[in-house]
């Protein structure tokens, strides 16, 4: 009777440890804010000039250039920018399917992302499809505080606008830029964007 | 008048109350040579409760086989009960076969049985993870594969040899898909492409009633490696070339079947021009142009 009872009890006790363990799991996830870590998008560092590999896409950043305005093609008043623009020549290409870089962004030293302006047309950010093993080559134009390249500043690609967890996101990290050179690029009133364009 | 002094516990005398609880079973054993007597095991002098066996030591309790003399740290063992013969040992009071032998010649006791291992234990709660498995994700795969699976083109239907294909409530066939001639801008400047890029023209013919799900078609060509390059591409903007579309020109014959030219800008040679109609997935009608 009482080996019965002690079996009994033996399993009660690994029900209850097992779902403390599992309790104190949750927890820890919860006190980690694991959902945002957890599913974050997986980051494929790459150096400028080079081309890096998505899932879907491949892509390299070029150059990077500054400006105080830029004067957009379809006419009207220079956007002026109370920071400074940051444009960066991206060269890409699809993989598989065509596939457009639905998201760009800036990142700083603090880790603030900067997206890319939607106060420019953007040709290659989010409306240019790209073809399978086509390269293109164009611009993409970012607004930011002056105080934010001297940091050194990351740019990231990726194929979706939101829907970016699990996803894999292509990271080029620019050489921090001294504020004389910010300076210089401020007082750049007339900067426009150069065509996206296919390689030769 | 005072009631007599009871001895304490391993004096001689002493008798253990008559509800003296029996040791719990696994304190029968008998302790391993060199160690003390584990919690609630009699100790060394004291008086058994009838029914419970005497003092096994490591060698041996008086009246046993293999007893010789109290182990060291033991208090001397009582004196036999005359006139009482020893108590059976009860079944589970067992020395493990080899103990007294190996206690003679002075080698360790063989390792007391550990009875069936955890796997042999815990067998069927391992079975039940299986069928647990299943309950927990079995309900959501259907929709899971769903998804994989029912939105996107991976079912092939393929019409070869320029034939007319039935798909999404019409008709529609490959005529030809060749390299594009010499194209001109919308200023009317000829175009030349970059080397890098070729630029094929796909000329279907489309038999589709107003309504019909086929109005709905998007055009693609697939190279040899399966890479999928989509009609009218942005590069080839500011190229004067029709839009492809399997909706029914307004300058079209009201019925019967009309022609579409399909333009694309690839990197390799394509094998077959893809259409896809929305809710036609997961088919798609892969045609390939007559020789």
């Amino acid at each position: 009777m009482r080996g019965t009872l002690g079996r009994v009890g033996s399993w009660l006790a690994g029900a209850v440890a097992l779902l403390l363990v599992v309790n104190v799991g949750h927890r820890v996830m919860v006190f980690n804010n694991a959902a945002s870590d957890r599913e974050r998008p997986y980051e494929v560092s790459a150096e400028v000039g080079s081309m890096a590999l998505a899932r879907t896409f491949t892509a390299g950043v070029m150059s990077v250039r500054g400006a105080g305005a830029i004067i957009d093609p379809r006419g009207g008043n220079p956007h002026v920018s109370t920071g400074v623009w940051v444009i960066v020549t991206v060269r890409a290409a699809s993989r598989d399917e065509p596939v457009a870089i639905g998201f760009a962004g800036l990142r700083d030293a603090a880790g603030r992302v900067y997206w890319a302006s939607e106060r420019v047309k953007q040709d290659l950010r989010g409306g240019r499809t790209l073809q399978p093993g086509i390269r293109v080559e164009g611009e993409i134009a970012f607004e930011v505080p002056r105080a934010a390249p001297s940091g050194g500043l990351t740019v990231l690609l990726a194929k979706n606008m939101f829907e970016r967890r699990m996803e894999d996101i292509l990271a080029f990290k620019l050489d921090p830029v001294d504020a004389a050179t910010v300076t210089g690029w401020a007082a750049d009133k007339k900067a426009t964007l150069t065509p996206t364009k296919v390689l030769g | 008048m005072s009631a007599p002094q009871q001895p304490h516990p391993g004096q001689p005398g002493y008798q253990a109350p008559p509800d003296y609880p029996a040791p719990q079973q696994p304190y029968a054993y008998p302790p391993r040579p060199g160690h003390a007597p584990p919690p609630g095991y009699p100790q060394p002098g004291y008086p058994t409760h009838p029914g419970y066996p005497p003092q096994p030591g490591p060698h041996g309790a008086p009246g046993y086989p293999g007893y010789t003399v109290p182990p060291p740290g033991y208090a001397p063992a009582p004196p036999a009960h005359v006139g009482q013969p020893p108590a059976d040992p009860p079944p589970a009071f067992v020395l493990p076969p080899g103990f007294l032998a190996a206690q003679a010649q002075g080698q360790p006791a063989p390792p007391p049985s550990t009875g069936p291992g955890w796997w042999r234990r815990n067998w069927w709660g391992l079975l039940v993870i299986v069928p647990l498995l299943v309950t927990a994700l079995g309900p959501e795969l259907p929709e899971l594969y769903r998804k994989w699976h029912n939105t996107k083109p991976n079912e092939r239907v393929h019409v070869a040899g320029g034939q007319w294909a039935s798909f999404g409530g019409g008709r529609i066939r490959l005529i030809s898909l060749k390299r594009a001639p010499a194209l001109t801008t919308y200023e009317g400047r000829p175009y030349t492409p970059p080397v890098t890029m070729q630029i094929w023209q796909a000329t279907v013919e489309v038999d589709v009633t107003e309504d019909a799900d086929l109005e709905g078609c998007d055009f693609s060509v697939a190279d040899a490696r399966g890479r999928v390059f989509s009609a009218s591409p942005q590069e080839l903007n500011g190229v004067d070339v029709d839009r492809a579309s399997c909706l029914r020109p307004f300058d079209a014959p009201k019925t019967g079947p009309f022609t579409v030219v399909a333009t694309f800008a690839t990197s390799a040679l394509p094998q077959g021009l893809r259409v896809t109609v929305g809710t036609e997935l997961p088919r798609y009608l892969w045609l390939t142009a007559p020789d």
